[in-house]
């Protein structure tokens, strides 16, 4: 009988992180933030290197293989003229609802780079109705942006199965329920450069697979 | 008090379209260097309005640029058919004069009128929706949710919203603009045909930057900056038609010489080869591939393999609010390419101003030109280092924009002003040969009679 396991690790960074980029927030977005100056979050690292927002994803070991048809909507929200979450990730297929929470004006412009994935670009009124976005091709990573507001951005990583993770705030990430085999797993971080893979195989129970990701 | 006569008010007129055609230039360079292009999703409707009465708590962010934009872009285009309305009338009769200004006014009533009657009730009824929520909400909130379903948009993006008419429009601008300008040669640049000319390239130009936003594509984005570079030129050239210089204009010997009037215009070329190339790296969003200067990458010309790719986008510069795609090799040679295109020009207006003051010295009024030519060049040069220099700030980014389209005008209209001078001055030798053969036939005549 086939098993499976949890594909669980850690994400750290290497040398010197960047520092981020306070936003050019206009009036209307800045009364939403309280006083508060929001910055850039493209690495969001925690105290002992822990770096969170990194796509993991299995790229091979799967082919030929069937999924059942990804269930319920993957949500980004508009928060303070911000998208929430900055990175996250769907399947092809799968509905991604894209929600207002902000009493202004945005349009949602999603900018697919491969063939066969549409782009759209789409008004969104001041806590407007949700819009609802599917793709069929993979692709990692998918943009979202605001034209309205330009430092507005949100990133996905569309596959096309349901093996991939997004690591938090603590650098971890878990991939459940990967049947037994040879895979090759990707960490790929937005601003880090290209993804770094790694050989893994899978015989039942739990494998561990950490990475080092250099900062650009 | 000064009489001005129609012809003046004429001139006058079409030199206030062509100056805030520039100014339309600038506000196209704001867009694009705001990266504000798509943030109105829909065309010609901005956010489900009539763009006429899109209410102005909506002028935000990257909609100030692109809302502005386009109601700049229609003023410009009323501008137009008055212009060239008014130079038709007055430079055609009978059956000919009538076409013509039928064919203006029905294309100007095409582009007021809406669409279908359905089309028209759907969009009334967005709007009506729109103005009660606008009227009655707070103030923090005043553009307010249209009633739409679960997953719909109010105002989306595609080719879906075009209306019909808009979409023939597009198709048969082209071949009424290529006619009107096979017209304008065939009659020797004839005023009233470049009028009409310049008419059917406004309308394409709205146009094409209706299409850019529907349709996604930045490709249709360079063919547009392109036009409006071509569109000020033609402007230009009329302004200087109907000027009362052009009518006046006397053969001199200050003018310059087939030589140097045929590197002037080599000159133009390489400046509109030039600005296309400005045009496809703002729409290929390659401004930024490339973020030092004098050197590029560190280097002379930058290596473009995977490796250097990748050192490149991890630069400190792509660490902006703005979000930079990867730059791709293809971004790095079009961004050399203009370097390249910038440094050819640069030494070959300078070459140019130093053969106009050789060979005309510097009491023409031509040689002066040329240097005030090269000297635009040059502080062309200048804010296009800046705009490396700063990062693509807007407003220098823009600057660059604009200087290059006055530095195109200004060496074209130099360029125009010398070929009349000659072509005057052609005229007065044939004159005078005609004259000399008369006058030798007389004597002939004489002789004969003795």
């Amino acid at each position: 009988m086939a098993s499976a396991a949890d594909v669980v690790g850690k994400i750290t960074v290497t040398g010197t992180v960047p520092a981020e980029k306070d936003l050019p927030l206009d009036p209307k977005c800045g009364e939403l933030h309280k006083g508060a100056k929001p910055t850039t979050t493209f690495y969001v690292v925690g105290p002992n290197k822990e770096l969170a927002d990194v796509f993991v994803h299995i790229t091979k070991g799967l082919e030929g293989k069937k999924f059942d048809a990804p269930a319920g909507n993957v949500v980004l929200d508009q928060v303070g003229c911000i998208y929430v979450p900055y990175v996250t990730g769907a399947r092809t297929g799968q509905n991604i609802e894209v929600r207002t929470s902000d009493p202004v004006l945005h349009n949602v412009h999603p900018t697919p780079a491969v063939a066969g994935n549409k782009e759209y670009n789409k008004a969104q009124m001041p806590k407007g109705q949700p819009l609802m976005f599917t793709w069929d091709k993979p692709e990692v990573f998918l943009k979202f942006k605001c034209d309205v507001h330009p430092w507005m951005f949100a990133y996905v990583g569309l596959v096309d199965h349901p093996f991939f993770a997004v690591t938090g705030k603590d650098g971890t990430f878990t991939i459940k329920n990967l049947p037994d085999g040879k895979y090759t797993i990707d960490a790929y971080h937005r601003k880090a450069g290209k993804p770094v893979s790694k050989e893994i195989e899978v015989k039942g129970g739990r494998v561990t697979v950490n990475f080092e990701i250099p900062a650009a | 008090m000064p009489v001005v006569n129609q012809s003046q008010k004429l001139h006058g007129f079409v030199v206030v379209t062509a100056l805030a055609t520039l100014g339309l230039i600038g506000l196209g360079g704001l867009v694009t260097s705001h990266q504000a292009g798509m943030a109105v999703p829909d065309w010609p409707t901005t956010y489900g309005y009539n763009m006429f009465f899109f209410p102005f708590s909506g002028w935000v962010g990257g909609i100030f640029y692109e809302h502005t934009h386009r109601l700049y872009a229609a003023f410009i285009g009323l501008l137009t058919s008055i212009m060239a309305g008014w130079i038709w009338w007055r430079h055609t009769e009978s059956k000919t004069r009538w076409a013509g200004m039928l064919t203006i006014l029905m294309l100007v009533m095409a582009l007021g009128h809406r669409g279908s009657g359905k089309a028209i009730r759907e969009a009334d009824a967005a709007v009506a929706t729109n103005s009660v929520a606008v009227a009655s909400a707070p103030a923090a909130q005043d553009i307010s949710p249209v009633n739409v379903a679960e997953g719909e948009s109010p105002a989306s993006g595609g080719a879906k919203g075009i209306p019909f008419h808009f979409k023939v429009l597009a198709f048969v601008m082209p071949v009424l603009l290529v006619f009107a300008l096979v017209q304008s040669y065939r009659s020797r640049a004839a005023l009233h045909w470049l009028a009409l000319t310049a008419f059917f390239a406004v309308i394409f130009q709205g146009l094409l930057g209706g299409l850019r936003v529907a349709l996604y594509k930045d490709e249709v984005g360079i063919f547009h900056a392109t036009l409006a570079q071509l569109f000020l030129l033609l402007l230009s050239i009329i302004a200087l038609m109907t000027s009362r210089w052009w009518e006046q204009a006397k053969s001199s010997p200050l003018a310059p010489g087939r030589k140097l009037l045929l590197a002037s215009g080599i000159a133009c070329v390489a400046v509109i080869l030039q600005l296309i190339l400005g045009a496809s790296m703002r729409h290929q969003h390659a401004g930024l591939a490339v973020p030092d200067f004098p050197l590029a990458h560190g280097q002379v010309w930058p290596a473009t393999d995977e490796a250097s790719l990748a050192k490149y986008n991890g630069h400190s510069s792509r660490m902006d609010t703005r979000d930079f795609n990867p730059i791709t090799a293809a971004q790095v040679h079009l961004h050399m390419a203009h370097r390249a295109g910038a440094l050819i020009i640069w030494v070959g207006l300078i070459t140019l101003a130093i053969a106009y003051v050789r060979s005309l010295g510097w009491r023409s009024p031509f040689t002066r030109a040329a240097v005030i030519w090269a000297l635009l060049i040059n502080s062309q040069a200048v804010v296009g280092a800046l705009t490396v220099w700063t990062n693509k700030a807007a407003d220098i980014a823009t600057l660059h924009v604009v200087l290059g389209a006055a530095t195109l005008i200004y060496g074209s209209l130099m360029t125009f002003c010398g070929f009349r001078c000659r072509m005057v001055s052609g005229r007065v030798e044939v004159l005078a040969a005609a004259n000399g053969r008369t006058q030798s036939a007389n004597a002939e005549a004489m002789i004969a009679s003795q």
